[in-house]
């Protein structure tokens, strides 16, 4: 059952990530794309507890190594980071309350984004920071946390219907 | 709910849970950093995994933007038919005198015997499938690998210029670092006077439309929307290809060369299919 439900994250991931990579390049705001790894990892974190966001962000983080990463497992360290943070908030989940998970998301994007620049940038000496703030940061934060309105109510709408399907399973046992 | 979802399933403590896992990147980031080839099968297989997927949804994403742009444009499409019509017109008649120029200019180049400075070399088309998502690099995907004879280090050309080179191929598909990504350096020359200087991706200035050029030297003599093309010295790319045009130079900081702005010849906003050259130099 446990391997099930792991092989649906990495599937989950997966799909992400392909759409993420394909697709969203069609659709940029002022040259970005959304985090899309990060909004399922930061979703899945603040409903489901911190261990499942470093789960669901360490595999996000090594399918973007393995693809399109530098070194293997720099990004899956920063996703794990971000899952165990947002996990953090899972007591205080409420279903109606939709800001906080916004939050959350536009908070880890940011972070990520900053340890990205210090380790790419700084080090270069390159880009000045006031540049990158306004010019990537904030439009990337803003496009990630508009599909990321969207799609953490479809994953709340999907995790109520996998719990609902499961109470029936077990009245039918009972 | 929620808290029926996570109940006995992981009671393991959380921390715990991160620092197996902090561990885990720790000892992942080491060995990619110290033994580099050893995760090459690693990416290899995820490569060959994921781009037939990227190449189908790739598609679909070019759909539904195609019809977006459709029912958005159609009416400045009217317009612009209109007026590339006339544009059209006007173009033929400047296209026969060109011809006219042209066989002129053949003629005076057998007499001079000038080398021929493009070599044809032998080339393969390619499409972009995928972009790296993280906006900070600029690399990308194409759907050839080396089953089709793709290799590291080739160039690839776009339009009627460099677009980058291959970094990384895979059975069914390659990456390619664009000319504009950050850590891209090659030396160019101009076309004119065979002046070498550095061409260097920059983040910040490509936003403008631009990537820089440094290390000119003083006396060179690089006017103004001069042709910059990849030179002798470059051990990867082939001589003569076409970058951009150089505008806005002016003296360095130090005050020993001088530096400029490169207008790529690619227009890298709108990528769709390119060139690999399959000879290496």
């Amino acid at each position: 059952m446990r391997i099930i439900r792991f092989l649906i994250i990495i599937v989950e991931l997966i799909v992400c990530y392909v759409v993420q990579s394909s697709v969203c390049g069609h659709f940029t705001l002022n040259h970005t794309m959304p985090d899309l790894m990060m909004i399922i990892v930061v979703t899945a974190a603040y409903l489901k507890g911190s261990n499942a966001g470093i789960l669901y962000g360490f595999c996000a983080g090594m399918i973007l190594d393995l693809t399109y990463g530098t070194h293997l497992g720099f990004g899956a360290l920063l996703y794990l980071f971000a899952g165990f943070l947002a996990g953090l908030f899972h007591k205080f989940y409420r279903k109606d309350d939709n800001i906080t998970p916004l939050l959350l998301i536009a908070v880890c994007v940011f972070l990520q984004l900053n340890v990205y620049y210090i380790t790419e940038f700084v080090i270069q000496g390159k880009s000045e920071y006031g540049f990158y703030l306004t010019n990537i940061m904030l439009p990337k934060i803003v496009y990630t946390v508009l599909i990321g309105s969207v799609l953490y109510k479809l994953c709340q709408l999907s995790i109520y219907w996998s719990i609902r399907l499961e109470e029936r399973n077990l009245k039918h046992y009972d | 709910m929620a808290r029926y979802h996570s109940k006995k399933k992981f009671n393991l403590n959380p921390k715990y849970f991160l620092i197996v896992f902090g561990v885990i990147c720790f000892v992942l980031i080491f060995i990619s950093y110290q033994y580099p080839e050893k995760t090459l099968p690693l990416r290899k297989a995820a490569a060959d995994f994921v781009s037939p997927m990227q190449r189908g949804v790739n598609r679909i994403g070019k759909a539904i933007n195609n019809r977006i742009k459709n029912f958005s444009d159609v009416n400045a499409l009217i317009e612009e038919n209109a007026r590339l019509k006339e544009e059209l017109n006007q173009l033929k008649y400047e296209n026969k005198m060109i011809q006219q120029d042209n066989n002129e200019m053949e003629t005076y180049r057998s007499l001079y015997q000038l080398d021929q400075k493009y070599i044809s070399y032998p080339k393969v088309a390619a499409r972009i499938i995928s972009r790296d998502s993280n906006s900070l690099y600029s690399s990308f995907t194409i759907d050839k690998g080396s089953n089709d004879g793709i290799k590291v280090d080739q160039n690839v050309l776009a339009g009627n210029g460099l677009a980058g080179i291959v970094t990384e191929v895979f059975s069914d598909s390659a990456k390619v670092r664009a000319i504009i990504d950050d850590s891209s350096n090659l030396s160019g020359m101009s076309l004119r006077s065979e002046d070498t200087c550095i061409v260097s991706g920059n983040l910040q200035s490509i936003r403008n439309g631009y990537i820089d050029i440094s290390m000119i030297s003083m006396n060179a003599d690089i006017e103004e929307n001069s042709e910059i093309v990849t030179s002798h010295i470059s051990d990867k790319y082939h001589q003569g290809i076409l970058i951009g045009y150089a505008v806005d130079i002016k003296t360095d900081s130090s005050n020993m060369a001088k530096e400029a702005k490169l207008i790529p010849a690619v227009d890298f906003e709108h990528l769709e299919m390119v060139l690999i050259i399959t000879e290496l130099k």
